[in-house]
């Protein structure tokens, strides 16, 4: 088993306007995956059908080697689950939700639970229903964890929070992962914390993975060049073109993937000169990479 | 597993548990003071009479405390829409099970307090020889009452969700068009009376919660 999770040709459907079709997504073993999309692209969906929530329409989905949704139980014996929204119930303390999800797992670690919710600065008799959004998200990632989960799957954990409260809980993530070695799936809209935290990327929009690659690819591959005097149709190239647009004067700007720097010489013989090759940070590669999706969407329909 | 499910649904319902625990308790007491005190009911018929005013009060507190019971505890996942019950590592069969099973054990305090306070209301009266008190019948009763109309909710709201409201307004207009199909359509009548009491009659499903319900008889 070398992926922790593996979906091919996925397929649902959810009232008239959103669906998932064919969708094809590995997540590595050991990965720090993180999941990105713009909001109502299909991530939460994807997750809720990868643990089993949802019933898919088609397709096939393996989460630690256990076929979904029937083998989920013994699959969630071994995730830690943090939904987008508080999920636990309201009227419960702390502490009694802490017994409660213990019971549920064999594998829940007391002493690390108590550790992090004095390190998280919860206290056991405060209600559910009480807490503020830091302290729920604190304490969903602390019962995430206690249960020393072979995969992790977060579901915007963070967004929302203020960023001391973001830093407590990221830290907490990472020392976990570090220690523990476990798979993270981490979804998110925040491009800047993938950045920091990921080493696989997966980029999802309108039901649909558009890219699905290792970090360092999906940020060295995407370039924006500046190039003046482009012909209006241009010959095939080594690179793929994602984005042509007009800039100052006659100059265009492109949006390049697959870019390696000796392809510079591609320029050297034709009218078109390159002036500039600029790098892109993670959110503008997230941003045309989804830009580039649209208009390929765009044409195919 | 058990004893937290169990804890967590106490928690859940304790309040609505303590009104109908009193309320089974209390009903008894009240009814035969305001019948022997107040009313001056003493001959056989009147008690017998007074026994079945209790006995309907107690079915009408256990059908509404199994009811209570099963709507509270779906509309309380419903409020995190499922997500949390959805996300543990259980079978949807054993979750449900589990649900059900602790509903049964809490639901055992309105039954308890129908017990102790018919025992209580029947030693307020001096029974004519030919009539029996019948206490613990009626709180067994009630205990089964409880669990069927909490099954019957439990298995209607986890089977149409959302749309459970709707499931029972189209039951009630069911019930209602056959009670009038029954006057309208003469040849319809008999068998639908038929199925009606099969239904209701003992042994039938709906057995327990209808036919007589007393705390004084013969």
């Amino acid at each position: 088993m070398t992926h922790a999770i593996s979906i091919d040709r996925l397929a649902y459907r959810a009232g008239r306007h959103f669906a998932i079709r064919d969708l094809q997504m590995r997540v590595p073993n050991g990965s720090v995956y993180g999941f990105l999309g713009p909001n109502g692209s299909g991530k939460t969906t994807t997750i809720r059908l990868a643990l089993g929530m949802l019933p898919a329409a088609d397709g096939t989905i393996t989460v630690l080697g256990h076929d979904m949704p029937r083998g989920a139980h013994h699959a969630l014996a071994r995730i830690g689950y943090v939904p987008e929204r508080l999920h636990l119930y309201p009227m419960l303390t702390v502490e009694e939700t802490m017994r409660y999800h213990a019971s549920f797992y064999a594998r829940w670690d007391a002493t690390e639970a108590e550790k992090l919710r004095r390190a998280f600065d919860l206290r056991a008799e405060q209600r559910i229903g009480r807490l503020s959004k830091g302290e729920a998200g604190k304490l969903m990632m602390l019962l995430a964890l206690a249960v020393r989960p072979e995969l992790l799957v977060l579901d915007e954990p963070t967004d929302g929070l203020d960023p001391v409260v973001r830093r407590d809980v990221l830290a907490a993530l990472l020392e976990y992962v570090s220690t523990h070695g476990a798979t993270v799936l981490i979804s998110s809209h925040l491009v800047h914390e993938q950045e920091r935290v990921c080493d696989w990327i997966g980029v999802m929009d309108g039901g649909r993975l558009v890219a699905e690659m290792p970090m360092h690819a999906f940020r060295s591959g995407i370039k924006r060049l500046r190039i003046a005097g482009a012909p209006p149709h241009t010959s095939p190239t080594p690179f793929g073109i994602l984005a042509r647009r007009a800039s100052a004067g006659r100059e265009e700007e492109w949006v390049v993937r697959d870019w390696r720097d000796d392809m510079t010489s591609w320029f050297a013989g034709g009218d078109a000169a390159l002036r500039e090759v600029v790098d892109l940070d993670l959110e503008e590669t997230f941003v045309e990479t989804l830009r580039a999706a649209r208009e390929a969407g765009g044409r195919a329909a | 597993m058990f004893a937290q499910t169990l804890y967590v649904q106490w928690k859940w319902n304790r309040d609505f548990l303590a009104f109908y625990t009193v309320a089974g308790f209390a009903a008894p007491l009240i009814i035969l003071w305001i019948a022997l005190t107040y009313l001056g009911l003493t001959t056989a018929r009147e008690l017998v009479l007074v026994g079945g005013v209790v006995g309907v009060t107690t079915a009408a507190i256990a059908v509404i405390a199994g009811l209570t019971v099963a709507w509270q505890g779906y509309g309380v996942d419903d409020r995190v829409g499922h997500i949390y019950a959805l996300s543990l590592p259980v079978t949807r069969t054993r979750a449900l099970a589990l649900r059900a099973a602790t509903a049964a054990v809490i639901l055992l305090l309105p039954a308890l307090g129908v017990w102790i306070g018919s025992m209580l209301a029947a030693t307020q009266v001096t029974l004519p020889p030919m009539l029996r008190s019948y206490a613990g019948a009626l709180a067994i009763r009630a205990l089964l009452a409880a669990w069927l109309a909490h099954t019957c909710m439990f298995a209607l709201r986890y089977a149409a969700g959302r749309r459970a409201k709707v499931v029972l307004a189209t039951l009630v207009v069911m019930i209602g068009t056959l009670g009038f199909a029954t006057e309208a359509v003469p040849a319809a009548r008999e068998a639908i009376l038929n199925v009606g009491n099969f239904l209701i009659s003992s042994p039938g499903p709906f057995g327990v919660v209808f036919g007589r319900w007393t705390l004084i008889d013969v």
